[in-house]
């Protein structure tokens, strides 16, 4: 399993972790391209707290790395690493490299 | 039910200290923290070097809670700094460090506090203000203001953690013998006093009361609250 992969898996248990808490139409779908916030997106803002909170606590557990999503940097990005799944991946990925001090792929 | 984990800060000393006894002789699992060592040391309590202000620390120390622990159910936020003097006479480098420990501290604790408690729906986090805020205490400005952003940010943050079933509250009280009075003149303090409806001294206990009484299960449906101890 590639870096990536291991990052998506851990997003996706914070989605079942969320999704815990959603009413049936409201489920948040397991694919890259979902989109996290916007109109395209079926969650509200307290959803998406849940699941920024649960992917950092997944991504600790899966990495041992503590990452904190919500930063000043993630912040003031004009192109948000909150709007998909796949674009929060990306971001982690980031973060875990500069964490362990290797360069960018 | 599980061992209830209580984090304290400023336990070196003081209330910190005295609370961070209280709660463990009430069979909590008590985690601490101030910038030095304490001079003692009890068993189910666990110290942390942290300065509150230092957000790295911080959540270094919450990681090993959450690994060594698994769960987090009460926070108190003790840890806080004063100094007496006329605002015209504060160099900022005072005012930075007292909203850094007071107001960022107080912040970042609750911050990573609410992280913990998010997955079990439940949670308890009591803040500290205090009495110089609403007697407008001259030579205390900064810490009064510092303290009154205290009540602010505990407003608020009751009403964005309630939907996690945490919730926040906090405790004013009145001059105790600690540090942090020291060095505040006897006549000043004799005044302030005055001004209290019970003209006494605060003591540990009566902070205790109300701590034990905002971590009671029973007051799940009391946040966003402040007590003012003393009758002010």
């Amino acid at each position: 399993m590639t870096e990536q992969e291991k990052i998506l898996e851990a997003v996706y248990r914070a989605v079942d972790w969320v999704n815990s808490e959603l009413p049936p139409n409201q489920q948040i779908v397991k694919t890259p391209e979902t989109r996290l916030y916007g109109p395209q997106s079926l969650l509200d803002s307290l959803s998406l707290v849940n699941l920024i909170v649960a992917t950092e606590r997944e991504i600790e557990d899966a990495f041992g790395v503590s990452v904190l999503l919500a930063s000043d940097r993630a912040m003031s990005q004009k192109r948000s690493p909150f709007l998909t799944i796949g674009s929060l991946a990306s971001y982690i990925q980031e973060l875990l490299v500069e964490a362990a001090g290797r360069p960018a792929n | 039910m599980e061992t209830p984990v209580t984090i304290i800060t400023g336990t070196r000393k003081g209330i910190g200290k005295f609370l961070a006894e209280h709660y463990v002789r009430k069979g909590h699992e008590v985690i601490g923290c101030s910038r030095a060592k304490p001079e003692w040391a009890l068993e189910n309590y666990r110290h942390f070097e942290t300065d509150v202000a230092d957000e790295k620390a911080v959540r270094a120390m919450f990681s090993v809670v959450r690994k060594d622990y698994g769960r987090l159910d009460h926070l108190i936020n003790n840890a806080g700094i004063a100094s007496m003097n006329h605002s015209l006479l504060t160099p900022v480098a005072t005012v930075q460090s007292i909203l850094s420990t007071n107001v960022v501290g107080t912040f970042l604790f609750c911050r990573e506090a609410a992280k913990l408690m998010q997955p079990l729906r439940w949670g308890r986090i009591i803040n500290f203000t205090t009495v110089a805020t609403p007697l407008k205490l001259e030579g205390e400005a900064i810490y009064a203001a510092s303290k009154a952003a205290v009540r602010s940010l505990t407003e608020v943050l009751a009403r964005e953690f309630a939907p996690f079933g945490i919730t926040v509250n906090s405790v004013g009280p009145t001059p105790i013998e600690t540090d942090l009075i020291r060095s505040v003149p006897k006549e000043r303090m004799d005044r302030l006093i005055a001004r209290q409806a019970f003209p006494r001294m605060g003591t540990f206990e009566d902070v205790a009361n109300v701590t034990d009484f905002y971590l009671r299960p029973e007051s799940g449906f009391i946040t966003g609250q402040n007590l003012y101890l003393g009758g002010i």
